[in-house]
C-alpha cells in the first residue's frame, strides 16, 4: 500500500515534468477545491488540512475557494457546474435537504463522488442545571407533549444535527410535526441560548461544546454514534441511553461535478487516501476533535444514496 | 507570569509579523473597496501553519489596522474602505474638503488609538465577568439591540426622515433575498442559485459607496484642483483635539468596548451607534463645524476599533465570535490548539495575557504607522485621477470577488454603484441602506427564533428582565424620533456634504 | 438624475406594494407562528410609507424646482461615455475574465478606463500592463485569491506560489 501511494505521489511529482498523458496524470495544474462554507469554519480547516497533503504530495497548488452562500448552494452549484476533468473538486457534505426545501435540485447523480474523509455524529446537550438529566428524561419529557421543550437545531433545522434526532423521536412515536425545532446562527450561537436559558435541549458535535462543558455550564447526554467516542468515553451512545440504533450527523468528503470517467476518480481517490493517511492530516484532525473516517468513492455514493432516503423520510414526516 | 509574558512579548520573530501585518492591515484597509474583513480573510491560508502567538498577532493587528485605514479613502475619496468607517465618511470628507484633512485624519487615528487601548485594559481586567453577562443574552435582548441599531439609521441621516426610512427599508428589503433565515424558503431568488445567496454585504457596500462615486467623478468635468493636500502637522493637534474632545472619546471607547462584547454586533454597529450618541447626545456633537464633526470623528472612530478588543471578551472567555473577522480569529486559535474557554485562563494564562498585550502593541503602533499611512496614501491619492480612479475600479472587482469568490457579486457593484449614484442624486442618504443589511438578518433571525420558542406569544419580548429594560428603552427612542419629527423644533441645519 | 418628490414618492410608494404584493406568492410553512413573508411585507410596508412622506412632501412644494432634470453630463458624449464605461466595463470583466483570464482583461479594462480619460495610448498600455501584472502577482501569486488564468492555466502551477 504504502509503495503504491509512494509510486503515484512520484508520478504526480514528475506529472508536471510531462504533461502529455492528461488523465492518469493527474493533477498537470492546480486544482480548485471548493468549500461550502467560510474561510476559517470547522469545513474550512478540514479541506485547507486536506489541501496541504495533496500540494505535498502532487506538487500542484490546491486552493481552497470558499463559497458559503445560500447555505452551501452557491458553492455545490459552482462545482457541479464545472468541468468533470478532475480540476475543480469540491466539499461533499448533506445535500438532500436543498431538493426538499425547495431550494436546489442535487441528487446524488449531480456529483461524482469520490472519498470521505469526516465524520461528526450528532449529540444531545442540556444546560448544566436542567431538571432533564438523560436522554430518556427527554424522550419522556416529548412523549408526554411533544411542544413542552424548545429544541435548538444547532444551526440551520432541516439539517445535520436534528435529523437523527427527528428519526430517533419518529422510532419512538413521537408526533415530530408538534417539535419545537428552533435554528441557530451555528451551535455557538444555539449554546448561548441554552445558557441564557432560551433553549431546553441543544443539537450539535460534542466537540463544539468543549469550552461550555469544561466551564460546567453544559452536559451532553447522548450522541448518535455506534459507539462511544474515544475522546468523550463519559457520553453514552443513543442505543445506551434509549436502545434504539440510531445514528448520524454531518459528514465531509471529497466530490466532482458527475460525468467524471472512473479512471480519473481512482487516481483522485488515491491521492486523497494518501493525504488522509498523512500523519500530519490525523494529528490536525484530532487537535480540533474531528473524526477521522474513511470512504472510498463507492462506499460514499451508497452512503449518499442513504442519506437521501433519511433525509426525504424525516422531512416528510416534519412536514406534513 | 509577568516577565514570561514580556519576554513573549518581546520576541523578534513576534514584532516582525506584528510589523509586517501592521502594514499588510492598512494598504489593505486604506485601498478602496478592499475591506478589514477581507483583509483576516486572505491572512488565513498563510497564518494557518504558523506558530500559534505569531498566527494570532498577525490577524489581530491587520484587522485593528485595517478597521483605521479604511477612514482614510473615505475622508479623501468619500469612499470607506470598511463598513466601520461609513458612518462618519461626511464629516471627515468635510473637513478635507475644507482643507482640514490632517486635523481629521489625525482625529480618528488618535482616538482609534485610544479606543483600542480603552478596549484592551477592559479584555485585560474584565474579561470573564463582562462574558458572563453577555453570555445571558438570549434572542430577546438581541432583537431589542437591533431594533435599536435601526433607529440610529434614523439619527445618523442628517437630511429627511422620509429619505432616511427610504434608504434604511431599502436595506432591509435587500437583506429579504436568498433563504429565508427560519425554514430555509426561498425569497426572490428567481430559481438563481446566486440570489439564494443573497446580496453580500461587501459587494453592496463597494456599489453604494465606492463605484457610485467613480460614477460622480466620471460624470464631472475635471476639477480645477486635485483633491485638497494632506499637509500641516498631524500628531499635535491630534492630541490637542484628544484632550478637546476626551469626554467623547472614551465615551466611544466604552461603546465600542460594550457593542463589541455583545456577540454578533461588531465594529460596524459599534460605529453607528457612538455616532448617534454623538450628534444627539452631546453638546459639541451637533455642532455643525469642524469641532462638531471632530466630535463624532472621534467618538465614532474610537468606539469601531474598541469593538475589536471587546469582540475578544467573548471570544476568549467562551469561544463566540462577535463578529465575522472574530469568528476568523477564534477558529485560527483552536487550530493553533488555544481552545478558548475559561480553562484557558487557568491552564494557560501567558498565552491569553500575551494576546491581550498583543492588543496593546498593536494600538500604540497604530500612531506612527498610521501617520506614515495616512501621509503615502494622501500623496498616492492625489496622482492623477485618469490613472487613480482606473486602478480603484480594479480593486473594486477584486474586493468583491476575494470577499464571496462569485463573479455575480462582482455583477453587484455595477448594479449598486448605479443605484448608489441615483440615489445621492435625489438626496437619499446611502449609509441607513449598509445600516438596514447588516441588522435586517439579526432582527429577522431574532424575532422568528424568539417567536418559535414562545409558540407565536408576543408578550416574551417583555418577560426577560434585561429584554424588557431593553425593549422599554426601545421603544422610548422610537417614541422619542417621532415626537421630534411632529413638534415644531428649530431645524437642525445640516445638508450632506458633496 | 434627479426627480421631483412629486414623482420619487409614488415610484418607492410602487416598489414597496410591489414587494408586499410579491411576498404574498411566498409558501407558508406548517407549524410557524409567523412565515417568510413576514418581513419582507414589513419593509415593503414601510417603504411604501416613506414614499408616500414624500410625495406629500413633493405635493406642498410642487412649484419648485423641475420635475425631471438630466445630469449635464448626459449633454456632452465625452462625459457620458466616462460614465458609462464604469458598469460597462464591470459587466466587461464578469464576460471575459473566465475565458480570457484575469491578466487580459485587466490589462484590456485599465487601458479603456485610461484611455477614456485622455491618457496617451502608448502610455495607457504600458502603465495597464504593469498594473495588471502587479495585482496578478500579489492576489493571484501571493495571496492566492482564485483568479483565472485563461490562456495560461496549463502553466498556472508555477505561477502560484
Amino acid at each position: 500500500m504504502k509503495t503504491t501511494m509512494l509510486m503515484i505521489a512520484m508520478m504526480a511529482g514528475s506529472a508536471w515534468v510531462s504533461s502529455a498523458q492528461a488523465q492518469d496524470a493527474w493533477p498537470t495544474r492546480p486544482v480548485q477545491m471548493v468549500v461550502i462554507a467560510g474561510a476559517g469554519g470547522g469545513s474550512d480547516y478540514v479541506f485547507r488540512l486536506l489541501s496541504r497533503e495533496l500540494e505535498k504530495n502532487t506538487g500542484q497548488a490546491f486552493s481552497v475557494v470558499n463559497q458559503a452562500q445560500g447555505g452551501g448552494v452557491v458553492g455545490m452549484t459552482t462545482y457541479t457546474n464545472a468541468e468533470p476533468d478532475g480540476y475543480t473538486l469540491g466539499q461533499m457534505s448533506p445535500f438532500a435537504q436543498y431538493r426538499v426545501l425547495g431550494q436546489a435540485d442535487f441528487t446524488s447523480e449531480s456529483f461524482t463522488p469520490i472519498a470521505l474523509v469526516n465524520m461528526d455524529p450528532a449529540a444531545v446537550h442540556v444546560a448544566a442545571d436542567s431538571n432533564l438529566e438523560s436522554l430518556q428524561d427527554i424522550v419522556d419529557a416529548l412523549k408526554a407533549d411533544p411542544t413542552s421543550l424548545t429544541i435548538s437545531c444547532g444551526g440551520t433545522c432541516n439539517a445535520s444535527w436534528d435529523i437523527p434526532f427527528v428519526s430517533l423521536m419518529l422510532d419512538e412515536g413521537i408526533d415530530v410535526t408538534q417539535l419545537n425545532l428552533v435554528p441557530a446562527k451555528g451551535a455557538a450561537a444555539g449554546l448561548q441560548e441554552l445558557t441564557s436559558g432560551g433553549m431546553d435541549v441543544v443539537l450539535s458535535s460534542l466537540p463544539e461544546t468543549d469550552s461550555l462543558r469544561e466551564a460546567g455550564l453544559v452536559e451532553n447526554v447522548a450522541v448518535f454514534a455506534e459507539q462511544r467516542l474515544d475522546r468523550y468515553p463519559d457520553v453514552p451512545t443513543v442505543e445506551e441511553a434509549v436502545g434504539e440504533p440510531v445514528t448520524g450527523g454531518t459528514w465531509r468528503g471529497v466530490a466532482g461535478p458527475a460525468g467524471m470517467s472512473p479512471a480519473l476518480v481512482k487516481v483522485i481517490e488515491a491521492q486523497v487516501k494518501a493525504a488522509f493517511d498523512a500523519e500530519a492530516f490525523q494529528q490536525g484532525m484530532r487537535d480540533r476533535g474531528f473524526g477521522p473516517v474513511w470512504m472510498n468513492a463507492d462506499e460514499l455514493g451508497d452512503f449518499m444514496a442513504e442519506h437521501e432516503q433519511q433525509t426525504e423520510r424525516v422531512l416528510g414526516e416534519l412536514r406534513q | 507570569m509577568f516577565y514570561s509574558v514580556l519576554s513573549q512579548l518581546t520576541d523578534g520573530y513576534l514584532l516582525l509579523v506584528i510589523l509586517l501585518s501592521a502594514a499588510y492591515g492598512l494598504i489593505i484597509g486604506a485601498i478602496p473597496g478592499l475591506t478589514a474583513l477581507m483583509a483576516s480573510a486572505l491572512l488565513v491560508p498563510f497564518v494557518i501553519f504558523m506558530q500559534p502567538i505569531p498566527a494570532v498577532a498577525a490577524i489581530i493587528t491587520a484587522s485593528a489596522m485595517a478597521i483605521f485605514a479604511g477612514d482614510i479613502p473615505g475622508a479623501l475619496l468619500r469612499m470607506p474602505g470598511t463598513p466601520a468607517s461609513a458612518a462618519y465618511t461626511n464629516d471627515a470628507n468635510g473637513m478635507v474638503l475644507r482643507g482640514k484633512g490632517a486635523v481629521a485624519l489625525g482625529a480618528g487615528l488618535i482616538a482609534s488609538s485610544l479606543g483600542g487601548l480603552i478596549s484592551a485594559l477592559v479584555l485585560s481586567l474584565a474579561a470573564p465577568s463582562l462574558a458572563k453577562i453577555a453570555l445571558i443574552f438570549s434572542s430577546v435582548e438581541y432583537f431589542w439591540l437591533g431594533v435599536l441599531g435601526l433607529s440610529c439609521a434614523t439619527f445618523v441621516s442628517g437630511g429627511s426622515l422620509a429619505k432616511g426610512l427610504v434608504s434604511l427599508f431599502l436595506g432591509l428589503s435587500l437583506a429579504t433575498v436568498g433563504m429565508d433565515p427560519v425554514s430555509g424558503i426561498p425569497r426572490f431568488s428567481l430559481g438563481s442559485p446566486d440570489l439564494l445567496g443573497g446580496f453580500g454585504l461587501i459587494p453592496v457596500l463597494i456599489g453604494l459607496f465606492a463605484v457610485s462615486e467613480l460614477l460622480r467623478n466620471a460624470a464631472n468635468p475635471p476639477r480645477a484642483e486635485a483633491l485638497p493636500s494632506i499637509s500641516g502637522p498631524i500628531l499635535v493637534p491630534s492630541l490637542i483635539n484628544l484632550w478637546r474632545h476626551r469626554l467623547g472619546t472614551l465615551r466611544g471607547g466604552s461603546i465600542g468596548t460594550l457593542v463589541g462584547a455583545l456577540p454578533g454586533a461588531g465594529s460596524d454597529i459599534a460605529a453607528w451607534i457612538s455616532y448617534a450618541v454623538a450628534r444627539r447626545g452631546s453638546r459639541k456633537g451637533r455642532r455643525e463645524d469642524d469641532i462638531g464633526a471632530s466630535e463624532r470623528i472621534m467618538s465614532a472612530s474610537a468606539a469601531n476599533n474598541a469593538s475589536l478588543g471587546g469582540a475578544y471578551i467573548p471570544a476568549t472567555v467562551f469561544g463566540i465570535p462577535g463578529d465575522a473577522i472574530t469568528a476568523i480569529v477564534i477558529s485560527v486559535m483552536f487550530i493553533k490548539g488555544i481552545n478558548p474557554g475559561p480553562t484557558l485562563f487557568l491552564n494557560q494564562p501567558e498565552v491569553i495575557y500575551t494576546i491581550f498585550g498583543i492588543f496593546f502593541i498593536a494600538n500604540l503602533a497604530l500612531i506612527p504607522l498610521g501617520i506614515l499611512c495616512i501621509r503615502g496614501f494622501g500623496y498616492i491619492l492625489r496622482l492623477p485621477r485618469a490613472y487613480v480612479s482606473a486602478v480603484v475600479l480594479m480593486f473594486c472587482i477584486l474586493g468583491a470577488f476575494s470577499v464571496e469568490n462569485t463573479l455575480f457579486s462582482v455583477g453587484l457593484i455595477a448594479l449598486f454603484g448605479l443605484l448608489g449614484y441615483v440615489m445621492e442624486s435625489n438626496e437619499i442618504p446611502l449609509a441607513p441602506a449598509i445600516l438596514g443589511l447588516i441588522l435586517g438578518p439579526m432582527i429577522e433571525e431574532t424575532f422568528m427564533t424568539t417567536m418559535l420558542k414562545s409558540r407565536g406569544d408576543l408578550s416574551i419580548f417583555f418577560d426577560r428582565e434585561i429584554g424588557a429594560v431593553l425593549g422599554i428603552v426601545t421603544v422610548a427612542v422610537w417614541a422619542g424620533v417621532v415626537l421630534l419629527q411632529i413638534w415644531p423644533k428649530k431645524k437642525l441645519k445640516s445638508k450632506p456634504i458633496g | 438624475m434627479r426627480v421631483h418628490d412629486i414623482i420619487l414618492g409614488p415610484a418607492v410608494v410602487l416598489a414597496g406594494a410591489g414587494l408586499c404584493v410579491w411576498a404574498t406568492a411566498l409558501p407558508q410553512p406548517q407549524g410557524f407562528a409567523y412565515g417568510p413573508n413576514l418581513f419582507p411585507t414589513l419593509t415593503g410596508s414601510g417603504l411604501a410609507l416613506a414614499g408616500l412622506s414624500i410625495l406629500f412632501a413633493g405635493i406642498k412644494k410642487r412649484r419648485m424646482g423641475p420635475l425631471f432634470e438630466r445630469p449635464d453630463w448626459s449633454k456632452r458624449w465625452r462625459l457620458a461615455i466616462n460614465f458609462w464605461l464604469i458598469p460597462v466595463a464591470i459587466i466587461a470583466y464578469v464576460l471575459l475574465v473566465e475565458p480570457l483570464g484575469f491578466l487580459i482583461t485587466a490589462t484590456l479594462l485599465l487601458f479603456a478606463l485610461m484611455i477614456a480619460n485622455r491618457v496617451h495610448p502608448r502610455r495607457a498600455a504600458v502603465v495597464a500592463l504593469i498594473i495588471a501584472l502587479a495585482i496578478n502577482l500579489l492576489f493571484a501569486s501571493i495571496l492566492h485569491v482564485p483568479l483565472p488564468w485563461g490562456p495560461l492555466t496549463a502553466v498556472s502551477g508555477w505561477l502560484i506560489w
